[in-house]
């Protein structure tokens, strides 16, 4: 386990946001990182911890190819997850203020494509929502009953 | 959970798997020994006429660059056959997945491809998107080597 000695006393935070992200490569990957610790805290089976994790970078990735014109620097994204137990789910959602625009330049920007793909299939449900004044991605998951074992984490078992 | 470690696992050497293999590599030449990015390393050897990537880390928008580089430099040389061992990978984005599918059209005509990946990170996105009938996927490098027709025991010399 990762962090923290006495972490056990503590309770995990349902939620964990933040806005005004600069619409960057290298803030979502931070993003990524403090998504991936929440993650690690949260009763959730290791396949759905990754899909939560892949499926919300590729929603902050869309944003950061998409809703922003390459040259464009002040572009930000909010950002928003949540372990609601009582729901019986986890919400995820991406709030970008720009207009999506098609990847043209279609050599550098290939994961397009797989990556609205990706997430409809790791999400249990996905809402994409585009307005005038940004778009709004919210991805669902229906929290599993039981915690399936890890077992396929035990890999580098080579003889 | 264990996954936010297996990054500090990578980081001390190619991983179990790869060390088995690696005591016959040394004779090899070693194009490229160690390729750095915050995130993400790679590593090359060569087992006969087979180049092996061994990544480690985290492939995502800003390191999937590095390793489309690295793989095209290698597809331009007299390699018979490529594998990008992702055992060590914790995860993979979609750019990621975009660059395995475009390594596998570029080695088409003359070179093998395959892709080493097991686990919640990497083999599941990619059966997710259904790319186990594009990619000749496998769990462990010895079946990737074993696929490509390299004998994994080696290549004596």
């Amino acid at each position: 386990m990762s962090s923290a000695p006495e972490e056990s006393a503590l309770l995990f935070p349902d939620e964990i946001s933040s806005s005004g992200v600069r619409a960057d490569p290298t803030e979502i990957a931070g993003l990524r990182v403090v998504t991936r610790r929440w993650l690690a805290k949260l009763p959730l089976s290791e396949d759905q911890r990754q899909d939560i994790l892949l499926a919300s970078y590729e929603a902050l990735a869309n944003a950061v190819e998409h809703a922003y014109a390459p040259d464009d620097a002040h572009g930000t994204l909010d950002y928003e997850a949540a372990y609601l137990p009582d729901e019986g789910e986890v919400v995820v959602r991406v709030v970008d203020h720009g207009s999506w625009h098609d990847a043209v330049d279609s050599d550098a920007r290939r994961s397009r494509g797989h990556g609205l793909t990706l997430i409809r299939n790791l999400a249990s449900d996905l809402q994409v929502s585009a307005g005038p004044k940004g778009t709004v991605v919210e991805m669902r998951w229906v929290l599993e009953e039981t915690d399936r074992a890890n077992n396929e984490l035990s890999s580098h078992d080579a003889s | 959970m264990v996954t936010g470690w297996s990054r500090r696992v990578a980081a001390t050497a190619d991983g179990p798997m790869c060390a088995s293999i690696g005591t016959i590599l040394h004779d090899d030449k070693v194009n490229d020994p160690m390729t750095a990015h915050p995130h993400m390393t790679i590593s090359t050897t060569r087992n006969g006429s087979v180049a092996v990537l061994s990544v480690n880390g985290e492939v995502d928008m800003t390191s999937a660059p590095l390793l489309e580089q690295e793989a095209l430099a290698l597809l331009d040389t007299d390699i018979s056959g490529l594998i990008v061992d992702l055992s060590g990978v914790d995860f993979l984005a979609s750019m990621g997945i975009a660059l395995l599918v475009e390594l596998s059209k570029r080695a088409a005509d003359n070179t093998g491809f395959a892709v080493v990946a097991h686990g919640s990170a990497t083999a599941r996105p990619l059966e997710l998107l259904g790319l186990g009938e594009v990619l000749a996927i496998h769990p462990k490098l010895d079946d990737a080597l074993v696929g490509l027709g390299t004998s994994p025991e080696g290549v004596s010399e």
